[in-house]
């Protein structure tokens, strides 16, 4: 085995049982019949496995740049098809954000979804371990596999339990993601021609010519923008995040975006390092434009659900930004700001979804004057809103910040780019809140004839669910280093990488 | 509380003995100023007697007459001139 | 060190009664609450140290607490000035203002103190996230869009503020507040002091303040005119004595505050704008930058502070007896309100510049320090601010909501005041006589040490006869200057009318081009797809499938001609099979 690679003595294959476990529970599922009991299984089998991804935090070697807790087993060597996993500093974070978001997402759907329940379950699980099994894998037909093998259950999911143009939505999902993935199995082809192995640390080890990176960088831009997703290639997400339940939505911003800017990392940046050093002032064009696109379609949103998935595209727009600026520090505060997203994006979403339980309608105008009803909701909406925008104290400002200094260190209209992106998404988050806790009492607005609305503040669940997450606003918001400390050492080398590469 | 309302009244019954006191301390002020020296000139006319009670009305009656001006000509709006 | 840190800080005891009002339920308690804590860090005051040390936080050098001569002015005053007005909100039962208040103040004494630039951003987005909620506690449509235009501006000038400080942070590595020469400022210095002018209501920055400071609550507006600007006036006092473009810019600010101040309806907004003209003040001794400009910016804060609280205060107890604050719509209060009257009346003359207030002890060191430095264009300016001062609040606000007959016949409804509104003005007219009859008192605070003696005879003559002759002026120009109900349009024109363009394009054309973009795939992708998909279909079924079912029915065809052949008679057999035989045989000898 390569020095890059560590093997750690945690006792048990972590990254395996990871992996294996929400499969094993879907498979357990099948088996049970009546809904309370499924969704029980289903809470046991993802809190299972966040408690067993706990080692890798732990355990996690910060001081060193490669892959650890790496297993290695020959399946098919004829086809170049075996099974190794490992994470290094950027998986590891990823891994940890998908095990923690997966229990809020099934704590989120108990009422939610009373219909099938046991087939959503199965869909959930999954789910999560394919979406675990891309970022663990390290061998490029298994990431393959597991990339394409995550859109049928998300597929399934907003087709079968999504809102009124669900099918629309699904569809265009699928086309979108699956149009891109043939590009992007094209490249992993050409790859595997050119350097003849399918194993992702050998092929990191092997420099490849200007022309091949050029066209696995295009390739795999076009796969990953489109997952991320970049301007122009976005418009899926609006019709996908609305459509979707919400555990569907949490998922689909909290994590699936998040492997387009993983793939841009690792197959972009780590393959094709020249070609990403040309290209990177396109690609930073585009960021900018989802930055300040994405907050300007999401102030004219009457749709709560609207407004946060665009608000995602301008959250993706600043992660992009960050990763070709190609400096150490906009790296790490990109991995940082997608960790922040996830976190309030899925937070935002559950309140979303909350609020819809009780309203049935995702509109501002149907959705105001809350803050008398609802006091605990409406703080803990507030904390998530204040996240989102960045504002200081929490996650968000740290990563939005780090960005922003990164942008002015390479050159200082990038910067000024990238600020009003804040400026704007303050305004649509704050425009929301306004709406959401006041009511509008002035002479030209006639509310709706509605009797007097008698809603329920939130329960000891749901406050459990967001007081999770507000934990993790604050603590990331007031000590960063608890991200930042495992993705230093990988993101350094990968810049080391990337400003090393020769033409 | 009475003793204020009782002492406004009283002195609005007795407009004129008011215009008369107001008129009283003004020339007070006028020979309080004529008086003393004036001080080192900052502004242009600065060292003139009475400069100051002149620059008072003066600017009182164009600055209110400009700002008046101004804000009729150019500056006025309805009420309700940003709901629309 | 952090031990220290947290007894020592004032900023401390406010966050701790923030967070008490969230758990206490009891009134009573509550308001023993708001008194103590301002008491408990006007003690803190006395026993401060002159820093708390550094602490490192992602790899920055933090100081969070460094006092001197300057920033102890302003925890003075800051202190007293929550004092009064924590008395003067005693009677609000809505703990969320109080809350508010709290934390607004917590912020604006935590800017004062920091010494790097980091504390100081976090400080100061503290202040404009609960000064907003000080607006959007009120519960009318306009303090709603009041305060989100008011939030938004300020998140603007925050960002600029941490652009200025990025770039510093990136030129120089160093973050500490310290002061910046002229000449060798450059970018990061001037986004840092279009920050500090933002939040000092400098024009064409200056909107924001006549917008919202009238929407906001009662109590929350005697908050807010105290704490945003002067904090903003330290801030400028901290790093940019000296900048002549600040001394010429003040001065235009005094006058232009005025002007707006003399034509308005709303009694709040004209405060509001004689906040700006104020501050102008204080800007320009600051621009001016010599001992005496800086101690004059000092002391007129320090004065400021207490009397416009005390004008605020009046007019707010107008607003809550009567519920109106508008010109046109009031007059003939002193029957009801004659308390009201005396206090707004002392702190109209406060404003002025009278003698024996404090007012005049301090305005006059700006004037001097401008006469000093042979500045005429800033003294005229200066000088007839003064006027329109004593013209716009001193007389013409009393009198139309006082003395003047109203418009409408029918009196008034009035309710009683708490008799804590009292109490607080009457303790801020207390000080405002006190400064002004024992100025020595407040000189001793100032940072600079400057000689200056108010209470000269050619000085108190020359106030005397401005003032009187204004109030000739006024006299003669009574009806002229009769409020009417109109809005006057400002700079803030701009940015509303863009806005709502901005909303409008939002919402129609921008959603209309993204779906566009997003349909693209179903209108061209798809639909050419789909076209091929069916032409492929149609070679399918047409060409290959018929293709393959025509050689089936070829070969079905051979079949059953071959079955024909079964005609039983033997002698046909044989001679097929002796051919077949002949026609292998030669084949074989052939090849």
């Amino acid at each position: 085995m390569t020095p890059s690679l560590l093997l750690q003595g945690i006792g048990y294959p972590v990254l395996s049982v990871l992996v294996c476990l929400p499969l094993a529970g879907a498979g357990l599922a099948l088996f049970v019949r009546s809904a309370p009991a499924v969704r029980w299984l289903a809470v046991a089998v993802t809190l299972l496995t966040l408690g067993a991804s706990l080692p890798l935090y732990s355990s996690f070697d910060r001081t060193l740049p490669g892959f650890q807790f790496v297993e290695h087993r020959a399946w098919l060597p004829a086809a170049q098809f075996d099974y190794i996993v490992g994470v290094d500093g950027i998986s590891v974070v990823l891994v940890l954000l998908t095990t923690l978001l997966m229990p809020l997402c099934v704590l989120c759907s108990w009422r939610e979804v009373q219909e099938r329940v046991q087939e959503f379950v199965v869909v959930l699980l999954l789910l999560e371990a394919a979406l675990i099994g891309v970022f663990v894998s390290l061998n490029i037909v298994l990431f393959y596999l597991f990339w394409e093998g995550m859109l049928i259950p998300l597929y399934l999911l907003i087709a079968l339990w999504g809102g009124p143009a669900r099918n629309y939505a699904s569809v265009k999902f699928f086309l979108y993601t699956f149009a891109g993935s043939i590009f992007l199995l094209f490249a992993l082809l050409m790859l595997y021609v050119a350097a003849g192995s399918c194993s992702m640390p050998e092929l990191l080890q092997q420099p490849l010519s200007y022309e091949l990176q050029m066209l696995v960088f295009i390739c795999c831009t076009v796969a990953f923008a489109v997952k991320t997703p970049l301007y122009p290639l976005h418009t899926w997400l609006p019709a996908a995040h609305v459509e979707a339940p919400t555990a569907g939505s949490v998922i689909l911003a909290g994590i699936l975006l998040k492997m387009g800017g993983y793939g841009f990392l690792r197959f972009c940046l780590g393959f094709a390092p020249a070609a990403t050093r040309e290209a990177a002032p396109v690609m930073m064009v585009c960021a900018l434009a989802a930055i300040l696109i994405g907050g300007l379609l999401a102030l004219g949103q009457q749709d709560l659900k609207r407004l946060v998935a665009y608000s995602s595209v301008a959250h993706m727009g600043f992660v992009v930004l960050g990763i070709f600026l190609l400096s150490s520090r906009g790296m790490q505060a990109s991995v940082l700001q997608m960790i922040n997203h996830g976190i309030s994006t899925g937070a935002l979403f559950i309140c979303i979804g909350m609020l819809y339980e009780r309203t049935h309608s995702r509109l501002l105008a149907d959705n105001s004057a809350l803050g008398a009803l609802m006091p605990r909701f409406v703080t803990l909406l507030t904390l998530c809103a204040f996240s989102s925008f960045g504002f200081p104290g929490t996650n968000g400002f740290i990563g939005e910040f780090l960005i922003i200094v990164a942008a002015f260190e390479k050159k200082w209209i990038l910067g000024a780019g990238a600020v009003p992106g804040v400026l704007i998404a303050a305004a649509y988050m704050l425009r929301a809140l306004q709406k959401i806790i006041w009511a509008d009492r002035s002479p030209h607005h006639h509310p709706r004839e509605t009797p007097p609305r008698m809603f329920s503040d939130i329960g000891l669940r749901e406050v459990g669910i967001l007081l999770v997450l507000v934990f993790f606003i604050i603590l990331i918001g007031l000590q960063p280093s608890v991200v930042l400390d495992l993705t230093r050492a990988s993101v350094e080398s990968l810049a080391n990488r990337v400003a090393g590469a020769g033409r | 509380m009475n003793i204020f309302v009782r002492l406004i009244e009283r002195a609005q019954q007795r407009g004129s003995l008011l215009k008369k006191l107001f008129g009283v301390c003004l020339g007070g002020i006028v020979c309080v100023g004529l008086t003393l020296p004036p001080e080192a000139g900052h502004l242009p006319g600065d060292h003139l007697p009475l400069f100051w009670s002149c620059f008072g009305l003066l600017g009182c009656l164009g600055l209110a007459g400009v700002c008046k001006w101004i804000a009729g000509m150019f500056l006025e709006r309805d009420t309700d001139y940003y709901d629309h | 060190m952090t031990t220290e840190l947290l007894v020592s800080h004032p900023s401390i005891p406010f966050v701790v009664g923030a967070l008490l009002m969230w758990f206490v339920r009891t009134v009573r308690l509550r308001q023993a609450v708001l008194v103590a804590v301002p008491l408990v860090a006007l003690m803190q005051l006395s026993h401060l140290p002159d820093t708390a040390g550094t602490f490192t936080y992602l790899g920055l050098a933090l100081q969070p607490l460094r006092v001197d001569s300057l920033s102890f002015l302003f925890l003075h005053v800051f202190c007293i000035m929550a004092l009064i007005g924590f008395v003067y909100s005693l009677h609000v039962l809505n703990p969320g203002t109080h809350g508010a208040a709290l934390l607004y103040v917590a912020g604006s004494l935590g800017v004062t103190l920091s010494g790097d630039y980091v504390t100081l951003f976090v400080f100061w987005e503290l202040m404009a996230v609960a000064s907003t909620f000080l607006i959007w506690l009120q519960p009318t449509r306009t303090a709603r869009d009041a305060g989100l235009r008011y939030f938004l501006v300020h998140s603007a000038g925050g960002l600029a503020l941490l652009c200025g400080i990025i770039l510093r942070y990136l030129e120089t590595g160093d973050l500490a507040v310290v002061q910046v020469v002229p000449a060798t400022a450059g970018l990061a210095d001037y986004l840092i002091m279009a920050g500090f002018m933002l939040n000092a209501a400098v024009p064409p920055l200056h909107a924001w303040l006549a917008d919202a400071y009238p929407e906001a609550t009662i109590t929350g507006a005697v908050f807010l005119c105290a704490f945003t600007t002067k904090t903003a006036v330290y801030a400028l006092c901290r790093v940019f004595p000296g900048f002549d473009v600040l001394a010429v810019w003040g001065a235009c600010m005094a006058l232009y505050g005025v002007c707006y101040a003399i034509v308005e309806n709303n009694s709040r907004r004209i405060l509001s704008y004689h906040i700006i003209s104020q501050v102008g003040y204080m800007v320009c001794g600051i621009g001016i930058g010599t001992d005496l400009g800086v101690s004059g910016a000092c002391a007129h804060a320090y004065a400021h502070i207490i009397y416009k609280a005390l004008l605020f205060m009046g007019v707010g107890c107008v607003l809550e007896m009567t519920g109106r604050q508008k010109l046109t719509e009031l007059g003939g209060l002193y029957r009801s309100m004659p308390w009201a009257l005396v206090f707004t009346v002392i702190g109209g003359i406060s404003i002025s510049g009278f003698p024996l207030t404090s007012g005049f002890v301090s305005k006059s060191m700006v004037t001097a320090a401008a006469a000093e430095a042979h500045c005429s264009g800033i003294l005229l300016l200066l000088m007839l601010a003064s006027v329109g001062t004593f013209l716009s609040v001193g007389i013409k606000l009393p009198y139309c909501i006082w003395f003047r007959e109203p418009v409408e016949k029918a009196p008034l409804q009035t309710r009683q005041a708490p008799w804590n509104m009292y109490l607080a003005m009457a303790i801020a007219g207390f000080f405002c006589f006190f400064i002004g009859c024992s100025p020595d008192w407040l000189y001793r605070l100032l940072p600079r040490h400057a000689a200056y003696h108010p209470y000269t005879a050619s000085h108190v003559s020359e106030t005397l006869q401005l003032l009187g002759f204004t109030g000739l002026g006024f006299y003669l120009l009574a009806r002229k200057l009769a409020p009417h109900d109109t809005l006057q349009l400002d700079l803030d024109w701009v940015y509303r009318r863009a806005a709502a363009v901005l909303q409008h394009w939002c919402r129609a054309r921008a959603q209309q081009y993204d779906e566009k973009l997003g349909e693209l795939y179903a209108t061209r992708g798809l639909h050419h797809f789909m076209g091929v998909a069916r032409r492929c279909a149609t070679y399918d079924i047409e060409r290959i499938d018929r293709f393959v079912d025509g050689i089936a029915q070829q070969v079905a065809g051979c079949g059953e001609r071959i079955r024909n052949f079964h005609n039983g008679k033997i002698q046909h057999y044989i001679g097929a099979a002796m051919m077949l035989l002949f026609l292998v045989l030669g084949i074989i000898v052939y090849f």
